[in-house]
């Protein structure tokens, strides 16, 4: 997993609790990385699932719940560092149309080899989308926090359903604009 | 205090903590950095090979790259070369192209170049000749589009361009040539070197009665002959086969044809190709037949002549099969001609004939008319008593057949001499004459007898009868063969005959005209030979008009007795009559010695022929005496050179100024100059040199029977 998520993770806590609070999660998780993220580094799933076990443990709060709100707060993090790809869309919906063959064009540049989620459009029109989510990490709520805070970016207000499919690791956002 | 200095302390390794993580990450970081940059050095040096392995591939394929952007509306060719920096580049704008290219190709142009700009055609191609220095060169231009706009209209168009000059004029020729291969008369087909049918020609396509083109490619050349076919393994070491054979129609019809066929190997010798050239020969064929329906076929009868029955008699002996022959002289016939005339004479020697070939077909005989009223009966395998029994069977149906003419009953009747091979005679000649020598014994001892030889016949009857008596016999029943010799001018082209008269007597075999000619002229035989002979040139003249259209003047050779015989120009002209013949296509040749004899009367009866519309020759000229006071006495048209006077002028000097002196001094004269004797090649430089009219001799021909000579020239 591309190091930017792990840094953005580590920031937030930092500002969001404390420095303390960054720093006891990341001692606790027993990570193999000892904490030391780089934003252009790249690491394995595991050590974000160890980080996340100790934070739903830590703050009673709920696996998706955690994984939404980061997702929201990753937004703001993938929106400045890479203000280009944004530039380029105009509504949430060319974003979205867009992902697979423009911002994961970025990642790939460095880590051709990355495991990346596949989003594709599967139906569209003016105030909906269905859209198909495929990863074996099954991060879909960080996907939605994700969604929820470039509908923000965009000046747009939606709601989302997921829908998990019969497939493993296969899922469908339906988007529907407020 | 202590909890300050423990809150301290906690921060510290916090801080501490921290920090080691930030340095860690900052050196992963850095780690990374230096590890991408590396392979993105290599993979940017990586592309820049490829790049120039690019360059590389078109400088060796002579094509050059070319690039236009609707934005600035420009275009640019980029030539490569070996060395990596060379780039030639050449940017212009298309209109600046076009003031370059030719007028002709300027539509065809304009006309791609929207297609591919505004049309939504995403491929270019396109050919057209381009004034680069003085000369204009072939340029073809490929290409795609690789961008377009909202409205679809190509932003963006690369491709490669090259000088086909050369392929272009090489493609010309092969179209020049493919174009005179489909509208060749001649029937052609281009055969795989299996001799599968891949290409054919319009004409080939209508010799065999097919409607399509289709209906011949893919098929073996082979099955479509019928006989000879292609010998497929030979054509590796000869390149080329000529034949005669036929060819099978879509409609089932054989058609005789010649095919001329060549082997063509490719340049790398990778693979070959066959080219066969076929002709029509079915007109050339149906002459050859006719012609040797007409040399085998007496024309009056239908049977088979002289020829016919040397072929058959050759072929038995070949074949070592014995047989019996009947030789038939008919009794009573020349009272029939002599009451009623020719004509009825010769519708009875038909109906003689059909009375033979009833009588010997159905035991295969070999029936042909040997000349007059004479017939033989070639009987294979026979059996003399078998071959006795037919010939009384043939005098009994002969001599019931009813003849009545001007009310009188006359009949016919034939005396028959039997001979067997090999048992008489182990010759063809032998046979013959022992049979003709029995059918004399059998005349001897009266009408309609049958006679079979026995040894020292022929000797007695020879004895018996002299060679006088035989020529007598050979004239009345018209029995005498005339040949014709040509006569050619100096560039070969044929433009006359002579007629000549041979004698192939029964009893005495073929018999020289020197030893003939003088027996008949003491015998007053001469004239008669003399109208026969006038006679036939004018039938061969008939002959040679119906086979083709035209004929040449035939001579002949007329005796003095003849000649000064009163009645003489009217019965040539008469002759001429009956056969519609103009006297201007014959030539009379005659020898000095008509002057010795009687000079006035000579005059007086040549100015008679000449009158009559003949052409008139001194023959012999240069043997006698050559008196030159003759050729003032009467203008001859033409005067035949003897052959004595060019003998050997090719290699004596002495000779050679006599000859061109008398050809000088005939030409003075305005007289048509015939040499006779003209044996080889070597005497040609000299009769063209001395300008010679015309030509006869065994270089270009002997005397041969009329339908032979027809088959040869017309």
């Amino acid at each position: 997993m591309l190091g930017i998520v792990f840094t953005s993770l580590v920031e937030m806590l930092e500002e969001q609790v404390s420095f303390e609070f960054a720093d006891e999660v990341l001692q606790e998780a027993n990570l193999t990385s000892h904490g030391a993220f780089t934003s252009v580094g790249y690491y394995p799933f595991e050590e974000i699932d160890k980080i996340l076990t100790v934070l739903t443990h830590k703050t009673g709060k709920p696996l998706e719940q955690l994984l939404f709100e980061f997702g929201v707060y990753l937004f703001g993090c993938l929106a400045s560092a890479h203000e280009q790809v944004l530039s380029r869309a105009h509504t949430l919906f060319d974003m979205l149309e867009h992902l697979d063959d423009d911002i994961h064009v970025q990642v790939k540049k460095l880590y051709p080899d990355a495991d990346l989620p596949k989003f594709t459009v599967i139906e569209r029109t003016d105030a909906y989308m269905r859209l198909g989510y495929y990863s074996t990490r099954e991060l879909y709520a960080l996907a939605e926090g994700l969604m929820h805070a470039a509908a923000v970016h965009f000046e747009q207000a939606i709601n989302v359903v997921v829908e998990r499919k019969e497939k493993p690791y296969h899922f469908e956002f339906h988007i529907s604009l407020k | 205090m202590a909890d300050k200095t423990s809150t301290l302390s906690n921060e510290k390794s916090l801080l501490e903590r921290r920090l080691r993580r930030e340095k860690v990450a900052r050196s992963a970081a850095e780690a990374l950095l230096e590890s991408k940059s590396t392979e993105l050095y290599l993979a940017l040096e990586k592309s820049k090979r490829a790049k120039k392995q690019l360059e590389l591939a078109l400088w060796a394929s002579q094509e050059s790259l070319w690039d236009w952007q609707a934005q600035s509306d420009i275009l640019k060719i980029s030539t490569f070369s070996m060395n990596s920096d060379d780039v030639t580049v050449w940017s212009g704008t298309p209109i600046e192209i076009m003031s370059k290219v030719h007028e002709d190709d300027l539509d065809n142009l304009q006309f791609h170049w929207s297609q591919a700009v505004f049309g939504g055609k995403e491929r270019v191609e396109f050919s057209f000749r381009l004034k680069l220095s003085s000369d204009f060169q072939w340029v073809r231009l490929r290409g795609r589009v690789l961008r377009r706009g909202n409205a679809g209209e190509a932003l963006h168009i690369v491709g490669t361009t090259k000088d086909i000059t050369t392929e272009r004029e090489a493609e010309q020729s092969f179209q020049l040539m493919a174009s005179a291969f489909s509208s060749s008369r001649e029937p052609m087909v281009v055969l795989s070197s299996e001799l599968t049918i891949t290409e054919c020609n319009n004409a080939f396509v209508h010799l065999v009665q097919a409607t399509d083109p289709c209906q011949c490619l893919g098929q073996p050349f082979n099955t479509l002959l019928q006989g000879q076919k292609v010998r497929h393994d030979q054509l590796n070491y000869d390149k080329n086969q000529r034949f005669e054979t036929s060819i099978r129609t879509q409609q089932d019809q054989i058609i005789p044809v010649d095919v001329s066929i060549a082997l063509f190997e490719s340049h790398l010798q990778t693979s070959s190709h066959l080219i066969a050239t076929l002709r029509d020969i079915s007109e050339r064929k149906s002459n050859e037949d006719r012609l040797r329906q007409m040399a085998l076929n007496d024309d009056l009868t239908g049977l088979g002549n002289r020829n016919a029955l040397s072929e058959a008699l050759t072929k038995f002996q070949h074949h070592h099969t014995p047989f019996v022959l009947l030789f038939i002289d008919l009794d009573g016939f020349k009272a029939i001609n002599d009451t009623a005339g020719h004509e009825r004479g010769d519708a009875e020697l038909r109906s003689v004939g059909s009375v033979l070939s009833q009588q010997f077909s159905r035991i295969e005989g070999v029936v042909v008319r040997w000349g007059g009223d004479e017939f033989i009966v070639a009987l294979p395998l026979a059996s003399m008593e078998m071959a006795v029994t037919q010939a009384n069977q043939f005098i009994e149906a002969l001599e019931k057949v009813n003849i009545i003419i001007n009310g009188i009953h006359l009949s016919l009747s034939a005396s028959i001499g039997v001979a067997a091979y090999p048992e008489h005679s182990t010759t063809i000649e032998g046979v013959l004459q022992h049979a003709d020598a029995a059918m004399y014994q059998a005349k001897n001892s009266g009408k309609g007898q049958v006679f079979i030889y026995r040894e020292g016949l022929h000797e007695s009857i020879k004895q018996q009868v002299s060679m006088l008596n035989e020529l007598k016999r050979a004239v009345e029943h018209e029995l005498l063969d005339f040949y014709i010799q040509g006569k050619y001018d100096t560039r070969g082209k044929l433009r006359g005959g002579e007629v000549l008269c041979r004698w192939i007597s029964g009893l005495h075999g073929a018999v020289s005209p020197t030893v003939f000619i003088p027996i008949a002229e003491q015998h007053q035989l001469d004239k008669a030979i003399g109208l026969q002979a006038l006679e036939a040139a004018c039938e061969y003249l008939i002959m040679m008009e119906t086979q083709s259209g035209y004929a040449v003047p035939l001579s002949i050779n007329i005796s003095v007795n003849q000649m000064l015989d009163p009645e003489f120009p009217f019965q040539a002209v008469s002759v001429c009559d009956s056969h519609q013949i103009h006297p201007s296509m014959i030539e009379l040749e005659l020898t000095e010695s008509i002057f010795i004899r009687d000079k006035a009367a000579a005059i007086v009866a040549l100015n008679a022929l000449r009158e009559a519309g003949f052409r008139l020759s001194l023959d012999d000229f240069g043997s006698g005496f050559s008196s030159l006071s003759y050729l003032r006495s009467f203008e001859f048209e033409v005067v035949k050179v003897d052959k004595s006077l060019i003998k050997d002028i090719n290699a004596n000097s002495k000779g050679l100024a006599l000859f061109k002196g008398v050809v000088a001094m005939l030409t003075g004269l305005q007289i048509e100059i015939v040499v006779e004797g003209v044996e080889n090649e070597s005497y040609l430089p000299f009769m063209q040199e001395a300008d010679v009219n015309l030509m006869q001799g065994f270089y270009f021909d002997k005397p041969m029977p009329c339908e032979q000579f027809l088959a040869r020239n017309f």
